[in-house]
């Protein structure tokens, strides 16, 4: 199916972020931190890569007494996504896997 | 805890838990993450945009709530800057009193007041239309800006 998400340079931000480290789960102030993007514009982005299943999302184990905390990473479809839309530092060209027509 | 980071967090710990079910896991997570932050005035902003980000995602009878949350809140500090003048004024025809008494606690209590619900009154604000917010921001601040003003000339020139 194809991904018809908007693809703001916010977006490809966030995307670039979890490539740093594809397998890690990521807290959403730590994305925040890392991109600069604020709660209004992130949160609103995560919820539509979730929904679009290219971000899988989870409840951290948390410890007694503490609440949990949310967190993420790319699901497979995501990790292909992101791959294909995020611009190489070196190329300055969309990064396309190796494979791809 | 600050009084500026408790008030982001109720802030946004009302709006997420009053929101639909499946936005409600995302302004949960949103405000969780405040415990790890540690600058007051960012966690006021990063609830802020929580708010504004579980407020856009409201449907139609949602944003009709909101919006008169936004009437009455708006309303409702005219009335605690008027309070606030009044109490002020009050000073003016009374005997001039050694200790507090009770027209500055209310004074005291309508800024407090102030806070909480310029929070909600601009959590609440159609951004699309910023005039009308604007307009209606600028009466309690022009009143309280008489308020303390009558006050400064009460407590230095009388």
């Amino acid at each position: 199916m194809p991904v018809k998400i908007r693809l703001s340079p916010q977006t490809v931000q966030v995307l670039a972020e979890f490539l740093q480290q594809p397998k890690v789960w990521k807290y959403g102030y730590d994305i925040s931190r890392n991109t600069g993007l604020k709660s209004g514009t992130l949160y609103p982005m995560l919820m539509r890569l979730a929904e679009y299943a290219l971000l899988e999302t989870r409840w951290e184990d948390a410890e007694p007494g503490k609440p949990p905390r949310h967190m993420y990473r790319l699901s497979a479809d995501g990790l292909r996504y992101a791959r294909e839309q995020v611009v190489s530092p070196w190329k300055g060209v969309r990064a396309r896997p190796a494979f791809a027509r | 805890m600050t009084l500026i980071r408790s008030l982001a967090l109720r802030t946004l710990n009302v709006v997420a838990r009053r929101t639909r079910p499946e936005v409600r896991d995302w302004g949960l997570a949103m405000l969780r993450e405040m415990d790890f932050i540690e600058n007051d005035w960012a966690a006021l902003f990063w609830a802020l945009g929580g708010v504004k980000f579980l407020v856009s995602r409201q449907t139609g009878s949602d944003i009709m709530r909101v919006q008169r949350i936004n009437h009455i809140s708006g309303r409702v500090l005219i009335l605690l800057a008027v309070v606030a003048l009044f109490t002020v004024i009050s000073g003016y025809f009374g005997p001039r009193q050694v200790d507090e008494g009770a027209a500055a606690h209310i004074f005291q209590l309508s800024v407090v007041a102030l806070l909480p619900m310029g929070l909600l009154f601009l959590a609440t604000t159609d951004w699309k239309a910023p005039l009308r917010s604007t307009r209606i921001l600028a009466i309690p601040f022009s009143v309280l800006v008489m308020a303390f003003g009558a006050l400064y000339y009460l407590e230095h020139y009388r």
